[in-house]
């Protein structure tokens, strides 16, 4: 939720918050142009009367208001312990480029010996916090909220529903043609982050408001491709507020998700058979996304070590270039001889260069 | 140095509104107590002892400040037709004033029923996320009964309960976060017919708390107007009308409502539908850092912030 407010010290909810877990599902739009920044504005109006932010730079976004939705219900944890919680999730939508659409939930747990359940009042006014009862074993809940098993237990917090449903209402748009222009995947990235045992000890909702302390090393960070779709990330042991954390999964996921896309289309443009009537179109949108790499960009400064870390290992930004320049070289190619490759590869509709 | 850098539709302003301690409502009418043999002097005559400076001070937890309190009066012209404003109102208040208990504030009930481009309860019904009972783990959109909310669970439908077989119990509706016992409640929010009495009344709970924006704007705002000329039509007054010459603010950190014990019922639905309102965390959090900023303990939680006194006959 918006809470950048500091909350007055003595004034947090009690407990000890030890863990953000949420999940982003990123998908193209469903339009066959870029959406302007006041159409997207509009697609993300999904609460009469309240405002979109928006902006230009470093890239065209908007987010959509937060929406908190209720749980009572256990949580996965790996080994099947039996662990409840109780509280809301925060949602939001974002469009990136009038071409990428987020959806994102996310709650701090947080552990609170509870006999009864606070009235219903104090979980909203506290939104985005999940009070967790029971004897929690941190390493079990993160390996319960990243994996994606068979057959998960179906009565446990359910975060990628929340996203899921939020995105087809925002795909469901009037403002939108729902033409499919360019075959992109529409991918899951499963988020936890582990607070450090500073920012524990500080307690409350660490909403903004837990700075890391001077000396703390930076979070580690795992992030997993688990097929075609799934992916998740473990970070950890931070003090960086829930929202910031959400900025940055939702930042991890952006650009895993264009890289996928990209990807695919050259996969795809390997083998014939996926070579489609469109294709015009598809290259058009797929050069429309080359502007939105920028890894990082959106991060909050706590947190600006993390892409590093993944530059380092996996080289996202190597291989974002070696593909890019791939496809031009292709579309440069295919502009020059009108033999096969252009069949494969046709050139750009002047107008929609 | 660090370069500053914003984008100004980056972070939307919310506008702030005037906050007195307490908002004092002066009790409330249904339609047809407003017939022309009403006695509207016994009326206010019975809530004046109760709304003197002292008490108010200490309902708003005041310590040494000076009170900021200010009254309103809901006038029922929405749940059926009641005589033009023109004769309606001057009774009101000369019957208040009479009883040395002013009117500064006049709304009326229709005003938050209706607006353009959006009415207050349209706003508070897309607010709502309701108190989810044990299961609920977001897979599915909140379980809701259109036009209804609840405090807990509600009882399986019977439909169901007989193909289960007859010899499976009865199970009773459940209160969520019960202590031991139930007390459950489902409340009518609207229907073909309008929105309910209780709901609207969550509405001006939350109106005269200041905690409604629509676009970041109150969707409410108190106009003055000459009582010398008040219209002969109720869609010709503005929802909310200023009828003293310099009172203190409407909107308030805490309300104050001094009723007809008749109303225990709906204002214990206006307390069940207001624990279940996620208000915009700006107003909440601008409410609370006013009042400390003056000394004063705001509750975080929304229903904490209203009083009742409930009279009896």
């Amino acid at each position: 939720m918006a809470t950048g407010q500091a909350r007055p010290a003595g004034e947090r909810p009690d407990g000890t918050p030890f863990l953000v877990v949420g999940e982003v599902v990123t998908a193209l739009v469903q339009h066959s142009t870029p959406l302007t920044n006041p159409a997207c504005q509009e697609i993300l109006r999904i609460r009469p009367g309240s405002t979109v932010r928006a902006a230009t730079r470093p890239t065209p976004f908007a987010v959509s208001p937060a929406t908190a939705v209720g749980v009572h219900c256990t949580l996965p944890t790996a080994s099947g312990a039996r662990v409840e919680g109780v509280g809301t999730v925060v949602a939001q939508a974002t469009v990136t480029g009038g071409r990428l659409v987020q959806t994102s939930a996310r709650a701090v747990l947080s552990a609170r010996a509870f006999d009864y359940r606070a009235p219903w009042s104090y979980y909203l006014a506290n939104p985005g916090l999940i009070e967790v009862r029971g004897r929690t074993d941190i390493d079990d809940l993160v390996r319960g909220c990243v994996s994606f098993v068979d057959g998960e237990a179906a009565s446990s917090l359910d975060l990628g529903a929340v996203c899921t449903r939020l995105l087809d209402r925002v795909q469901r748009s009037p403002l939108l043609d729902r033409r499919r222009v360019l075959r992109a995947p529409r991918t899951r990235l499963r988020w936890v982050a582990v607070y450090s045992p500073a920012a524990r000890l500080a307690g409350g909702m660490p909403s903004g408001t837990v700075s890391p302390s001077a000396g703390e090393s930076p979070p580690s960070v795992e992030l997993v491709i688990h097929d075609d779709v799934t992916r998740s990330l473990v970070i950890g042991p931070t003090g960086a507020g829930d929202d910031r954390l959400g900025l940055l999964a939702e930042d991890v996921a952006r650009h895993d998700w264009l890289l996928s896309t990209l990807l695919r289309f050259v996969d795809d443009q390997r083998s014939s058979a996926h070579v489609d009537g469109a294709g015009g179109h598809a290259v058009a949108s797929l050069v429309d996304l080359f502007h939105l790499w920028m890894p990082g960009a959106l991060v909050p400064a706590e947190l600006a070590t993390v892409w590093p870390e993944l530059e380092a290992g996996p080289a996202f930004s190597r291989q974002w270039v070696n593909l890019v320049g791939h496809v031009r070289d292709q579309i440069a190619l295919a502009g020059v001889t009108p033999t096969p490759p252009a069949r494969r590869i046709p050139v750009m509709e002047p107008r929609l260069s | 140095m660090a370069a500053v850098f914003r984008e100004a539709t980056a972070t939307p302003r919310t506008v702030e509104v005037p906050l007195s301690h307490v908002s004092v409502e002066l009790g409330h009418l249904y339609a047809d107590d407003l017939h022309d043999d009403a006695d509207l002097s016994a009326h206010f005559a019975a809530i004046a002892p109760w709304v003197t400076p002292d008490r108010l001070g200490s309902l708003a937890r005041l310590r040494s400040q000076r009170l900021r309190a200010s009254t309103c009066f809901l006038i029922d012209d929405y749940s059926s037709p009641i005589k033009p404003p023109s004769i309606v109102i001057p009774r009101i208040i000369a019957a208040a004033a009479d009883q040395a208990v002013p009117i500064d504030y006049i709304a009326r009930e229709s005003g938050c029923a209706t607006g353009s481009p959006i009415s207050p309860a349209e706003l508070v019904a897309s607010q709502i996320v309701p108190d989810p009972a044990w299961g609920t783990n977001a897979s599915r959109p909140p379980l809701s009964q259109a036009g209804w909310l609840s405090n807990g669970q509600r009882a399986p439908a019977r439909s169901l309960t007989r193909a289960m077989g007859a010899a499976t119990p009865s199970m009773p509706p459940r209160e969520n976060g019960a202590r031991k016992h139930s007390v459950f409640v489902d409340i009518e929010l609207w229907s073909e017919a309008g929105y309910s009495c209780a709901f609207l009344a969550s509405v001006w709970q939350l109106v005269r708390l200041g905690l409604l924006r629509a676009e970041g704007q109150p969707p409410v705002v108190a106009e003055p107007v000459d009582l010398a000329s008040l219209p002969e039509s109720w869609t010709d007054l503005p929802p909310l009308i200023q009828v003293a010459s310099r009172p203190h603010p409407f909107c308030a950190y805490r309300t104050f409502s001094v009723l007809d014990g008749r109303f225990l019922p709906v204002e214990h639905a206006v307390r069940t539908i207001l624990s279940q309102v996620q208000v915009e965390p700006t107003p909440l959090a601008q409410t609370r850092r006013r009042g400390s900023a003056e000394g004063i303990d705001v509750p975080e939680q929304v229903p904490a912030r209203t009083s009742y006194l409930f009279l009896g006959p």
